[in-house]
């Protein structure tokens, strides 16, 4: 069954086949945990709050209430319509805010004495007659270039908001790679993921090697092409579709074979420790590349592998024709 | 630490290159999609900008009887075309439109659609200004389609079938819906789809239902079904049940409400993104999947 030589051979592939079939299902699972954390802790929207305050505290009212304008902000009705009801009985901050409904509740807020539609000397005014602040000096700056046209003022202070986002989308950007890393670690060592010693395991034991195959193959064939799925668990209720984004209980058993902390394998010796860090950290970069590179790269070399596969002995070749090309037929019929 | 993701999508933009020589980004506030995802309709204030004197002529393909305009709402925030189906079957919409002035409001309200059909060279942003369309169908990855009320007129005589037009049979439209690739991605508040080129517009096929039927709170009613082509009525044509979109007061929308599971009906339907699942797979890592999507029924068909 194997070739000789070559890259390509099948012992090489496949090794290669179920390495990256495990990388696979732990970027996927970090991924899932990943998600869970941020749901359960609320980063989203939390990093949204601090960015709007960072933008509009230290504005004061004539009383000296150093948050005022912060505070009429979150009071705005613009703004409580998009505050979610929390756990405690309180309001969630919202995980979305668009800049426009910013930017007007910001203009209203600066314009208490003018009730609905406004003109660019109304604002102006109104800016103005703020007490001496940041919000105050901010706003100043931003609509001295609108030269007394509404709505270019109104899109200066949607830039400023969106410019704040961007910075803040990069911090959530930063910390959800951090926690990916910080994840991989530990689903790494926990698991005892070792790249070093999957590949000796996979390439000493064929029947282990085979079984992630299989399931490699599963995982990238026709029934399962996305590394998450959109099922409705409950037919009475179009409404609501759940997401399966998850590791299968056949595939977790296959990891099974290749991961974890065995008896035989926990105490190495000293280059024994020094190759198996080495194995973590490989793994950590890897899985720290995400489940859709990996899903990505699995497909391709089940196509390849696929399209390289000899036809089995003991499988009838009724002419010539058929044995003219089998490396075109076999997945071709596969795929039918 | 910027490079895994940048690599993650620098691979699904290669894979879609590989699936599809044409793709284009679509961005959709995260506000927007929970608003829209299950709903049937949307209801705007549309401000018609370019639009033809008469129908589609009626043969098949794009020649499908509709009447399209091309306008500008702030409640969609993206460029849009509007659709009366049939629109020969409505005069006094017809009447309405060829006497709308360039850059006059109306309220509109109908079926919103996503489908990556029309095509253009820039990412298309929920929220960016929409330049002023040149053409009654400009770029566009957003249509109000069918439309339902057209100024003060409802338009729901038109949800029937198209007399002469032969719609793309279920074992040509189908396969296409069940591979269409996309990448769902979600960040900061918004939905990013990135797809190929959409098409088969109007598909006749038969469904099954699969389940009950449920309102949305609004003028839509939701059911999952079974998809059948006309020739073979044994053998599901998708891979798992699909939602099917009704409109209130529709024809079909009235006969699917006296219908159970394991009934079936011969309809003609369009395909739209289905959002609801588009919410479900949209996380910060993109997701590279096929592109999901669900049929609005425009009309019911003779066995």
């Amino acid at each position: 069954m194997n070739g000789a030589n070559g890259l390509f051979n099948s012992t090489t592939l496949d090794v290669i086949v179920g390495l990256v079939f495990v990388y696979l299902l732990l970027a996927i699972m970090c991924t899932t945990i990943n998600e869970w954390l941020d749901g359960m802790l609320k980063i989203r929207s939390s990093k949204l709050a601090s960015a709007i305050n960072q933008l509009l505290d230290a504005q004061p009212d004539a009383s000296g209430n150093k948050d005022w304008f912060l505070q009429q902000f979150y009071a705005h009705p613009l703004i409580t319509g998009m505050l979610a009801p929390g756990k405690s009985g309180g309001k969630a901050y919202p995980s979305y805010l668009p800049a426009r409904t910013f930017a007007t509740a910001v203009m209203d807020i600066a314009t208490p004495g003018k009730p609905g539609s406004i003109a660019f000397p109304d604002l102006e005014s109104g800016i103005k007659a703020l007490p001496e602040g940041d919000v105050k000096t901010a706003l100043l700056a931003l609509i001295q270039n609108a030269r007394g046209d509404l709505g270019r003022a109104q899109a200066n202070i949607e830039s400023w908001f969106d410019d704040t986002m961007d910075r803040a989308s990069g911090w959530y950007k930063r910390r959800t790679q951090m926690a990916t890393v910080v994840i991989a670690v530990v689903l790494t060592v926990a698991a005892n993921a070792d790249t070093i010693g999957i590949v000796r395991t996979l390439w000493k034991n064929p029947t282990q090697r085979a079984v992630l195959v299989e399931q490699a193959q599963k995982r990238s064939g026709e029934e399962a092409q996305e590394t998450v799925r959109v099922k409705y668990e409950n037919k009475d209720k179009p409404l609501q579709p759940t997401s399966i984004r998850k590791v299968s209980k056949d595939e977790l058993d296959t990891l099974s074979g290749v991961l974890g902390w065995r008896k035989d394998t926990a105490n190495p010796d000293g280059w024994g420790w020094t190759e198996r860090v080495l194995g973590w950290f490989l793994t950590m970069v890897a899985v720290s590349l995400g489940a859709p590179f990996w899903f990505d790269i699995l497909s391709k070399l089940v196509n390849i592998r696929n399209a390289g596969k000899k036809p089995a002995a003991s499988e009838p070749t009724p002419g010539a024709a058929s044995r003219g090309g089998p490396a075109q037929g076999a997945p071709n019929a596969q795929a039918a | 630490m910027h490079k895994p993701h940048k690599v993650a999508h620098f691979c699904a933009a290669l894979l879609l290159l590989v699936y599809g020589a044409q793709a284009e980004t679509l961005v959709l506030s995260g506000r927007f999609v929970a608003q829209f995802k299950n709903k049937a309709s949307i209801s705007v204030t549309l401000e018609v900008d370019v639009h033809p004197s008469a129908p589609h002529s009626i043969s098949s393909g794009g020649n499908d009887g509709d009447i399209h305009l091309a306008g500008r709402a702030d409640e969609v925030g993206l460029p849009l075309v509007a659709e009366i189906v049939n629109a020969r079957k409505e005069q006094a919409a017809l009447t309405l439109l060829k006497t709308t002035a360039e850059g006059k409001r109306l309220p509109v309200k109908g079926v919103w659609r996503i489908w990556f059909e029309h095509l253009g060279k820039e990412d298309q942003i929920q929220g960016n200004p929409v330049d002023v369309p040149d053409s009654s169908n400009p770029a566009h990855l957003f249509e109000i389609h069918p439309i339902t009320q057209f100024g003060d007129d409802p338009v729901l005589d038109a949800f029937t079938a198209i007399p002469g037009y032969t719609a793309y049979p279920a074992h040509v439209a189908f396969p296409f819906y069940e591979k269409d690739q996309a990448t769902i991605s979600a960040a900061d508040g918004s939905v990013t789809i990135t797809s190929g080129e959409g098409k088969y517009n109007y598909a006749e096929f038969v469904i099954e239902l699969a389940g009950a039927v449920q309102a949305d709170g609004d003028d839509g009613l939701f059911v999952l079904a079974n998809v059948f082509d006309t020739s073979n009525e044994e053998e599901a044509i998708t891979r798992d049940v699909r939602r099917m979109v009704f409109v209130k007061g529709t024809e079909a929308a009235t006969r699917v409400q006296t219908m159970s599971k394991g009934d079936r009906m011969h309809v003609l339907g369009i395909p739209r993104v289905n959002l609801s699942e588009v919410a479900e797979m949209a996380t910060e890592q993109s997701t590279q999947t096929r592109l999901p999507y669900e049929m609005i029924i425009v009309a019911i068909l003779k066995d």
